[in-house]
């Protein structure tokens, strides 16, 4: 709040100015204020300790002799050795050695707490906002009512603005092929997020290889054929894309295979979002033209979902 | 720790003792407030370089209840705003009744566009006389929001509480008046309205989203992690009164071991607000923790809200 200068960051005039008024003259406070203020690379730090300097010889060698070669031991051929051992003889790798203690409840180590792959305390404002769709729920447009009011209509109904909203639910079709193994903790965790975002009756739906061959509602343990979302409920995809699948596997979707299956999503008016645990380059051009791809990441920012709605508002 | 500097414009005050029969709640207006020597620093730096000061930190580690005690203990007016998703930048400064004007001219009793003015926090804090009147002299005379109405100097405390549920553009929308310490009232009276004394502003958040960066470069930051065993104490202490037989450190070990539970689920970790709630629990049941099954269902509810236990969160 540095009055006359609104566009000052804080940096080492704050400094200066709070070790001033605060009268500090101890350098460790100092250096602790600096540290608050994040300009502690700015602080003087005593310089580590100089090593003694190498003493040099008065005119240094251009080319220093190399060292003495190794003498090689001969080869042994061990075709033609034969091993001399007496046959109490036990060999080293075969002394004993204590056991290690059978697993109890006091030995073994608890679990390693689960690491999502999103930064935690942001997922919910990622998920709300990524799945959100544009509702007419915000404050009143004051620009249409003017506008209305002007040309002397009477205002019936109060426009509102446009605001992202959940209303609309969402569809979530996770991936269970094997591209998706070493991510199905992942996926379960993100699928009840999912639930608490956007409500309990989420319909979740599980497939491999891709939803056209048919998906499974594990709620209500039946297979059922694929049936795209009413007009306008976006549809959330736990995916890689296939990235992960063995490339010899002959049963993989291909790219037209999945870009066949967005495309059918996509004729219903549905927006396509899809939470993949590779970069977005990865997933191809032919794909990521038709879905929004959320890099599913710990780099993930909101500002990056931003950029990437804005790149996929072309295909919503 | 303790630091050797000069505390004139801010001294923590110490947390009263036996405040036992106004502790059962979540208390946001600072009068029990348990500061340590890093807190107080921090704050001062904030008060020497005139900067906003950001807390960040779990939920319930007392982030919205520090600037209600640093306006207590100083004696200045203190103001807040929560904000929402749909909180815009201008409702700092302040806000016009659209609806009510568009009523009014409907029923044909439409006024001047000033009356239509709500000053916000910041106006009242940066200029009350001004807010008083909506800008303009002679104008009828509104009540001053002040939370603190003994307190009735020209300083003031804002809180911004939990500015991560804002739309990300409202932090930066709030850089110029917060360093400039002036705004002009576009709505009505043009009215421009000028802080004679910088008000110290504190906003929070619980990093739900990131915050700009450009944002953050303007503020002295500060997290608030959860109080070791010994603060945890001294808070229950200045709640309570002092610890006559062993509860607090037994509810305290009883919350160590919940906490190793509910890490390993990843779910969020038990605040200081919940380790009151079981101590005050305690105290009115007459239990204490163990196998007894009223603490256990203390338990559940305290520390396990219904629902809460499949919630997947990294603390």
């Amino acid at each position: 709040m540095s009055r006359g200068t609104p566009d000052a960051e804080v940096g080492f005039a704050d400094l200066i100015k709070a070790v001033e008024r605060l009268r500090v003259r101890d350098v460790a406070l100092v250096r602790r204020i600096a540290e608050v203020l994040q300009v502690e690379a700015l602080v003087h730090k005593p310089a580590p300790p100089r090593q003694a300097p190498v003493p040099r010889s008065p005119v240094p060698d251009p080319k220093p002799p190399s060292p003495p070669a190794p003498v090689r031991e001969p080869l042994t051929d061990f075709r033609r050795s034969t091993i001399t051992r007496s046959r109490d003889e036990a060999p080293a790798f075969a002394a004993p050695v204590p056991s290690l203690p059978s697993p109890t409840d006091e030995t073994n180590e608890p679990p390693l707490p689960f690491q999502p792959l999103f930064t935690p305390s942001w997922t919910r404002a990622i998920l709300s906002l990524s799945l959100a769709t544009p509702g007419e729920h915000g404050p009143v447009d004051l620009n249409r009512v003017v506008e209305r009011a002007s040309r002397g209509e009477a205002v019936t109904r109060l426009p509102r603005r446009l605001v992202p909203t959940l209303r609309k639910g969402v569809q979530v079709l996770v991936d269970r092929g094997a591209g998706m193994v070493p991510f199905a903790r992942d996926a379960d965790a993100l699928v009840r997020e999912i639930v608490l975002v956007a409500g309990r009756e989420t319909p979740v739906l599980h497939f491999r290889g891709l939803p056209l061959n048919g998906v499974v509602d594990l709620k209500r343990r039946i297979e059922l054929e694929y049936a795209v979302p009413p007009a306008g409920v976006p549809v959330a995809l736990i995916t890689d894309f296939g990235i992960g699948v063995d490339p010899f596997d002959t049963d993989r979707p291909t790219s037209d295979d999945w870009v066949e299956f967005l495309r059918s999503v996509r004729r219903t008016d549905s927006s396509l979002i899809a939470f993949v645990p590779y970069p977005r380059h990865r997933c191809g051009r032919s794909i990521a033209a038709l879905v929004t791809i959320i890099e599913w990441d710990r780099r993930t920012t909101l500002t990056r979902i931003r950029a990437a709605l804005h790149r996929g508002w072309s295909h919503r | 720790m303790t630091y050797d500097y000069d505390r004139s414009m801010f001294t923590a005050p110490p947390p009263p003792s036996m405040q036992v029969d106004r502790s059962r709640r979540d208390r946001r207006d600072g009068t029990i407030y348990v500061w340590t020597p890093d807190l107080e620093l921090v704050v001062n730096i904030a008060l020497a370089t005139e900067r906003p000061l950001l807390v960040r930190g779990p939920s319930g580690t007392g982030k919205s209840s520090l600037a209600a005690s640093l306006a207590r203990a100083q004696g200045w007016r203190y103001y807040e705003e929560v904000v929402s998703s749909t909180t815009e930048a201008q409702h700092f400064l302040w806000k016009f009744e659209t609806l009510k004007r568009l009523s009014e001219a409907q029923a044909g009793g439409v006024k001047d566009p000033i009356h239509y003015v709500e000053p916000g926090a910041l106006w009242w804090a940066f200029d009350p006389e001004s807010a008083r009147c909506r800008g303009v002299n002679g104008f009828r005379l509104l009540r001053d929001p002040n939370r603190f109405p003994q307190n009735a100097g020209a300083r003031a405390v804002v809180l911004i509480d939990e500015i991560d549920k804002a739309d990300p553009d409202v932090p930066n929308n709030l850089l110029v008046p917060l360093g400039s310490l002036e705004f002009t009232v576009t709505d009505a009276s043009d009215a421009i309205v000028k802080a004679s004394v910088p008000p110290v502003v504190v906003i929070t958040t619980n990093d739900e989203r990131e915050l700009p960066g450009a944002f953050l470069r303007r503020c002295v930051v500060i997290k608030l992690d959860p109080p070791d065993r010994a603060t945890l104490q001294r808070i229950a202490e200045a709640h309570f009164g002092s610890d006559t037989d062993g509860l607090y450190d037994k509810v305290a070990d009883a919350m160590d071991a919940i906490a190793v539970a509910k890490k390993a689920r990843a779910l969020p970790l038990p605040s200081t607000a919940e380790f009151l709630d079981a101590i005050a629990a305690c105290r009115d049941l007459n239990v204490t923790p163990g196998t007894h099954p009223t603490w256990q269902a203390i338990e559940r509810a305290v520390f396990f809200k219904p629902g809460m236990q499949d919630e997947p969160r990294n603390a």
